[in-house]
């Protein structure tokens, strides 16, 4: 089968490589139908995620047509049309069974190398590095899905795969980082970036009681996207102070909460932001974490910060001082995607929303490798990215 | 066993393994390596995992490396262990000190390249969390000579071993199965199909 394969930084090839078959007794295979380009997977593409190896098929935004199934799975069956979600869970440990799919004990078979960096493993995930499992993605023809029962939606048939393909992760990560802000009707919400899962998560905002919700960014299409999902803009580059200009909007009290929805690679003009280019690319840090120190900063007293952009080391300068002085609560990780999959399935179908809104461009599997490159470099005109597989 | 663990229900079982261990190879294992580490198993009672465990039988289900245990009598087994790289080694081993439904202690016995000698204990986890499995394991390399055979039955050290194999017996329990992604496909030369070769 074809699929994408990280060769190295700035490196993505499509390579012909064996079909994926059964291995363990819940797994199914699933002729992919179709998978998507994440902005996380450009933290692979730029090199910031570290154990990836040479290779490895990239790819976590996966859904398709179940078409092999192990001798112990019991809820799915061939002919279902799955999607399928980023985050691998068991299904029967401790955090499974409370819905923290993303913390899950067993998925993850290199989780020693976590253990090493962060004291305990979360989940595996799908192409996204050997600390994370090393499970090989859905940017390809077929992929194998681990404890399918626990890993998969069962869509209904006839449903066209981009309304429900982003269950697989931008829209419950976005959500799931609007219910982390804990929204109280009336509350102004101020999110850092105005990429796929920003949009997802002003729209999930909004839905949660939210009165007013800011997007930050300094790319005018993925403002204007914003904006159509009815959030108020700040442009960066075009005002002298984002938290003053979010104090101005606000009576001076700040965001009840503000998303991070940037992670590692923050964009910023300030001089921290500056430093963090200078620091990652001689490796004294890990992590650019402008955004996130942005939002510290202007988050009101007592309020939330939300973070569902990825950090994956050791942050530099962060401003734990305006944190603690001003009593923010935290909220952080991985989406526990499985949670949150069948009631947005259900905000679908009833027409709350249609994630696919945020599409800009569709593709075909030769065509990956130069839609890497777009998606990185042209991040105005460029917002997601699906490949038509089948 | 090594006397230096405290604090800990070990403790209680090396003191009571110590008197039944000659004392000669009691001084051996002290100078070997020691790690112990505990893990909880979800949705079992230590009844359960106990029982599991005690039928030396299923070992191979989970421990890495290892093909076989045959059970010789009620104390004794015999263990085959075969590497990736073909490399067998087999050993007996003997139950040298147990309480029902708690813990099992043994050693290994007669000349082998690798001597060991384990505790594991079950105890009831906090908050219906499951069961506690606490493995504490000595190793010792008669004459210290580091063969591959030693190196690779030990992985990087004593410690992993034994981590990944309680990860393991974790995983086997409460899912059924190991995760793996063993021969799953990837854009390696190595993985690739010969006709795919380029």
């Amino acid at each position: 089968m074809k699929a994408l394969c990280w060769l190295g930084k700035h490196e993505i090839g499509v390579k012909n490589v064996k079909d994926p078959m059964i291995i363990n007794p819940q797994d199914v295979v699933v002729k992919v139908t179709s998978s998507a380009i994440c902005g996380s997977d450009l933290h692979l593409y730029d090199g910031y995620i570290p154990t990836m190896q040479k290779g490895d098929i990239m790819g976590h935004e996966t859904m398709g047509e179940v078409v092999e199934v192990g001798p112990m799975v019991k809820k799915l069956k061939v002919g279902d049309k799955i999607v399928i979600p980023f985050d691998i869970g068991c299904g029967k440990c401790h955090h499974c069974e409370v819905d923290e799919f993303s913390l899950c004990d067993n998925s993850n078979p290199n989780a020693a190398l976590p253990e090493k960096l962060y004291g305990h493993g979360g989940a595996g995930l799908f192409g996204f590095s050997h600390m994370y499992g090393g499970y090989a993605g859905g940017q390809a023809e077929y992929i194998r899905v681990p404890f399918a029962d626990t890993n998969s939606l069962i869509v209904p048939q006839g449903i066209p795969d981009e309304k429900v393909l982003f269950l697989s992760d931008i829209f419950p990560t976005g959500y799931m980082a609007a219910e982390n802000c804990n929204i109280k009707r009336g509350d102004t919400v101020a999110v850092w970036g105005a990429g796929p899962v920003a949009q997802m998560a002003i729209r999930s905002a909004y839905m949660l009681g939210a009165e007013r919700v800011i997007a930050i960014d300094h790319y005018e299409g993925r403002l204007k996207m914003a904006e159509a999902g009815g959030a108020h803009t700040i442009n960066f580059d075009s005002v002298d102070s984002v938290i003053d200009e979010l104090n101005f909007l606000t009576g001076g009290r700040g965001p009840d909460s503000c998303i991070d929805a940037v992670g590692m690679e923050a964009h910023g003009h300030t001089f921290t932001a500056g430093l963090d280019r200078v620091k990652a690319a001689v490796g004294l840090a890990t992590d650019r974490p402008d955004a996130l120190r942005q939002a510290i900063q202007a988050c009101k007293k007592g309020g939330t910060v939300s973070i569902p952009g990825v950090y994956g080391g050791f942050l530099d300068k962060m401003p734990f001082g305006a944190a603690f002085g001003k009593g923010l609560t935290f909220k952080m990780g991985q989406t526990h995607t499985q949670k949150y999959m069948k009631p947005l399935l259900d905000r679908i179908v009833a027409g709350d929303i249609d994630p696919s809104f945020v599409i800009t461009h569709r593709i075909r599997i030769d065509e990956g490798p130069e839609a890497y490159k777009t998606f990185n470099d042209q991040k105005s005109e460029c917002i997601k990215v699906v490949i038509k597989m089948h | 066993m090594a006397s230096n663990i405290t604090n800990s229900p070990a403790q209680q079982s090396t003191s009571k393994l110590k008197n039944k261990t000659s004392a000669k190879t009691a001084a051996k294992l002290h100078d070997g390596e020691r790690a112990r580490h505990s893990v909880t198993i979800n949705k079992t009672t230590p009844q359960q995992v106990y029982e599991f465990f005690r039928n030396f039988k299923n070992l191979p289900l989970f421990m890495k490396d290892l093909a076989s245990v045959e059970i010789k009598s009620p104390k004794l087994s015999h263990w085959t262990v075969q590497l990736e790289n073909g490399i067998t080694a087999q050993w007996d081993a003997e139950i040298i000190s147990e309480q029902l439904g708690e813990m099992i202690a043994w050693q290994s016995v007669g000349n082998s390249e690798v001597k060991q000698a384990g505790s594991v204990w079950f105890l009831q986890a906090p908050a219906n969390l499951g069961t506690i499995v606490r493995l504490s394991m000595n190793y010792t390399i008669p004459g210290g000579k580091i063969s591959e055979l030693a190196t690779r039955l030990m992985g990087e050290d004593p410690d992993s071993l034994i981590v990944t194999n309680l990860r393991r017996l974790k995983s086997y329990l409460e899912t059924g199965e190991i995760p793996t992604t063993k021969g799953q496909p990837s854009g390696r030369d190595e993985d690739l199909a010969p006709e795919l070769k380029h």
